[in-house]
């Protein structure tokens, strides 16, 4: 599953691409939900904040993995910068750094570049029992996920 | 309390209350970004100007913050002498501890 939305350079999109996220990604994982929201409004940001303009956000989702692009228009490489505690700005990007299992830019011939991350989605065993992990009745897995789930253990 | 009009934005309202003893509590809650900074900013400004001795910032309502509103409390922290955010979501936790803000942030361990 993939789906795309251009988003103008208005600081009002930052929200509304966190409401596409919500929207085309639910039924994920609160917390990776949480942490695609966070990094999709930080390089949202980069994108109207630091250069200025619109961007197209991508979302896909596989049984394994959650990818998500940020295309601007705009030049400039982004950078991990170390701010101090006293120093305001400059985290955005490493809060994708710390909370993505992998990321990276993409620059193509034309002027624009392609920030990109992905979460792996935790397997359904991973939320069962020991029993169940040993078990390679597909039934049997879906329904112990589906209680450890409601918090049945 | 007051709730101060930085709330026209509709993602999120601003509360404040001082106990008149150096303490000022604004509570925000709703959703901070880039969006809606300034405005809030600008409506808590006032108060920065009276001086007081400790900021506690209430997020225990803020469902979505990112780094932009973390910028922010950086400032806001600049200006008072103590300075805590209490109640913070557990991503926003997460997050403040992985900048190395805790300590500024004043966040229980």
């Amino acid at each position: 599953m993939t789906q795309a939305r251009t988003f103008p350079a208005d600081p009002r999109s930052v929200s509304a691409a966190r409401r596409f996220v919500t929207e085309v990604l639910s039924g994920s994982p609160p917390e990776l939900l949480d942490a695609v929201e966070l990094m999709v409004s930080e390089l949202a940001t980069n994108a109207v904040g630091h250069v200025q303009t619109s961007f197209e956000l991508t979302l896909g989702r596989t049984a394994q993995e959650i990818r998500v692009e940020v295309r601007d228009h705009g030049g400039g490489t982004p950078a991990i910068r170390t701010p101090g505690p006293d120093d305001a700005r400059g985290r955005g990007l490493r809060i994708v750094d710390g909370l993505a299992d992998r990321w990276g830019v993409d620059y193509d011939q034309r002027a624009g570049k392609t920030v990109w991350f992905a979460l792996t989605v935790p397997e359904a065993a991973d939320t069962g029992t020991e029993q169940t992990r040993s078990s390679s009745d597909e039934k049997a897995s879906g329904l112990s996920s589906g209680l450890a789930r409601r918090g049945v253990r | 309390m007051d709730q101060l009009d930085a709330a026209a934005d509709p993602l999120v309202t601003v509360d404040v209350a001082t106990d008149g003893v150096g303490t000022t509590i604004v509570t925000i809650a709703g959703e901070l970004d880039i969006g809606n900074i300034d405005a809030v900013d600008t409506a808590v400004a006032p108060l920065l100007l009276t001086r007081p001795e400790r900021l506690i910032v209430d997020v225990g309502g803020l469902r979505f913050a990112d780094s932009s509103a973390i910028a922010l409390w950086v400032r806001w922290a600049a200006s008072v002498d103590e300075f805590e955010l209490r109640n913070p979501q557990p991503l926003l936790r997460k997050v403040i501890k992985m900048m190395g803000l805790a300590e500024k942030m004043e966040l229980d361990p």
